[in-house]
């Protein structure tokens, strides 16, 4: 039984740190996104706005 | 815009040719293998990195790491594929902020898979018994391997949707 209860607990931590690394993934993504649009990209020299080529 | 002078040079290559030439059948194949050397990398580097962070401790963390070559296996399959996709369509890649990102996450993974064989990080790990704790140390590098990869394959996965607006 503790057996199974620990690895439920991991699986769920396991869970929470995909969606934490997801969520800091898609939340740089949508800023840099943002960032381009109102006109002031940040490091522009690593992630620069691609609206032409 | 013009075309960028190494996008020219990419796009005259005999490789780009063989690409577009037979995209309908290579494309799907290397997304395949490309799918199939991610899973191989995390499932033996990211079951290392998992053993370091405390799981499955009754396994000696010596024989985990026996798995690593099949992982290095899959990361070499996962460079010659993605080789293979910059070169087919340089612009869907080169100008995108998911693949820049995910670039950025493999060099830090780099930088890291280096200061876990360049210190003595990993000489501590392999004298340690199956039940032990590992150092600290080794736990940070292991955390930051994860995390890494993890997000590496999640901004694989994110490239489609952020192609650059030019893109066809």
């Amino acid at each position: 039984m503790n057996d199974r209860l620990g690895t439920a607990v991991e699986l769920i931590v396991f869970a929470v740190f995909i969606a934490a690394v997801f969520i800091v993934v898609m939340t740089s993504l949508t800023f840099l996104s943002d960032q381009c649009s109102r006109g002031t990209p940040v490091l522009p020299a690593l992630f620069p706005c691609f609206q032409e080529r | 815009m013009e075309m960028a002078a190494w996008e020219t040079f990419i796009r005259s290559s005999a490789l780009h040719a063989f690409v577009r030439t037979y995209e309908p059948w290579l494309w799907p194949l290397c997304e395949t293998l490309h799918y199939l050397g991610l899973s191989i990398l995390l499932g033996t580097v990211g079951l290392f990195d998992l053993r370091v962070l405390g799981l499955a401790k009754g396994i000696p963390i010596e024989s985990i790491h026996r798995l690593i070559p099949w992982g290095i296996g899959g990361y070499l399959v996962n460079i010659l594929t993605g080789i293979i996709f910059f070169v087919g369509h340089p612009d869907q890649y080169f100008y995108n902020n998911a693949f820049r990102l995910k670039a950025l996450f493999m060099v830090v993974a780099g930088l890291n898979v280096l200061a876990f064989y360049g210190t003595s990080a990993f000489r501590e790990l392999k004298t340690l018994g199956p039940d032990a704790d590992p150092p600290l140390r080794a736990k940070v590098i292991a955390g930051t391997s994860l995390s890494m990869w993890v997000a590496v394959l999640i901004c694989g996965r994110l490239l489609t949707f952020y192609r650059p607006p030019f893109f066809h």
